[in-house]
């Protein structure tokens, strides 16, 4: 994904409803919003609310005022309007907790949905990574990113120390970026 | 934030494992909604953690196989080249005619 410069003209071509502009808007900040939203451990179907919230957001905001006061910074302004929305969402996801947890969802369909994030390609690299890291260190992976415990008792199990999570996965980005690379 | 900060302070590994403090999360995101290099590093990021949680869970059998162990069990194309393999395909050819005669004789 490149960094998309914005300026004036496709501030107002969103604003307009332009469906090409449109089109590059949703797939540019969803992808964005989605790092950001996965950086905050929210379950799938969260990503998913908050960031159609934000997208949805933005243009009413655009459409109201008619524009941005800086178009060159649209990304900093789509950035806001998520941090209202997560604010907002918080407070009420506390309200409905006992709600949400009578509408608890099954692991399949988390699965399904982080089946739907990632690409078949991805998805074959990092098969590739996971297979030639050695043993612990997958399985240091797996208590990471599936087990529910606090990552200093992960560390203390496996005899490493928290930078060397850090340093595990400062590796795969690496080898990700050669096998992308590779071809 | 700029980028010397970002890389100096592991933000896009801390990011991910949920380990900046709050006021630092939001400087970090703050940056890389307009950093190209940092933004291409999460990226890759999210792509690992979201695919390793998504394998290790679902075929966790499947991803202690190394690929390439794999793809040494089946014979490829190019297997044919190989000296051992090139002078058998090539005794066999030798052979064939007589072979192919002979049992046409046989019927």
């Amino acid at each position: 994904m490149e960094l998309f410069t914005f300026d004036k003209i496709y501030v107002d071509r969103l604003r307009d409803g332009e469906p090409s502009t449109e089109q590059h808007f949703v797939a540019y900040f969803g992808k964005i919003l989605g790092i950001m939203l996965r950086a905050r451990f929210l379950p799938p179907e969260k990503v998913d609310d908050v960031r159609q919230e934000t997208l949805a957001r933005a243009i009413a905001v655009l459409r109201r005022d008619g524009g941005v006061r800086q178009p060159e910074r649209f990304g900093a302004f789509v950035n806001s309007i998520c941090k209202n929305v997560l604010r907002e969402s918080a407070r009420d996801w506390h309200r409905s907790q006992s709600l949400q947890q009578a509408q608890f969802r099954s692991p399949e369909t988390i699965v399904d949905l982080e089946r739907a994030m990632i690409t078949q390609e991805t998805k074959l690299k990092v098969r590739e990574i996971l297979g030639e890291m050695k043993p612990r260190d997958r399985d240091l992976l797996r208590a990471l990113f599936l087990d529910d415990k606090d990552k200093d008792e992960i560390c203390r199990e496996f005899g490493v120390r928290r930078e060397y999570l850090r340093v595990l996965l400062h590796r795969a980005r690496e080898r990700f970026r050669a096998t992308f690379d590779d071809g | 934030m700029d980028h010397n900060e970002a890389l100096k302070l592991e933000a896009a590994e801390k990011y991910v494992l949920g380990e900046l403090p709050e006021e630092v999360r939001e400087e970090y995101e703050d940056h890389y909604f307009e950093c190209a290099d940092c933004l291409s590093d999460l990226e890759a990021l999210d792509g690992i953690v979201t695919a390793s949680r998504l394998l290790l869970r679902e075929e966790p059998q499947a991803v202690l196989v190394p690929v390439h162990q794999g793809r040494a069990e089946r014979p490829g194309w190019f297997t044919w080249l190989k000296p051992a393999v090139a002078m058998s395909a090539i005794a066999a050819l030798a052979v064939a005619p007589t072979g192919g005669m002979s049992r046409v004789r046989m019927l």
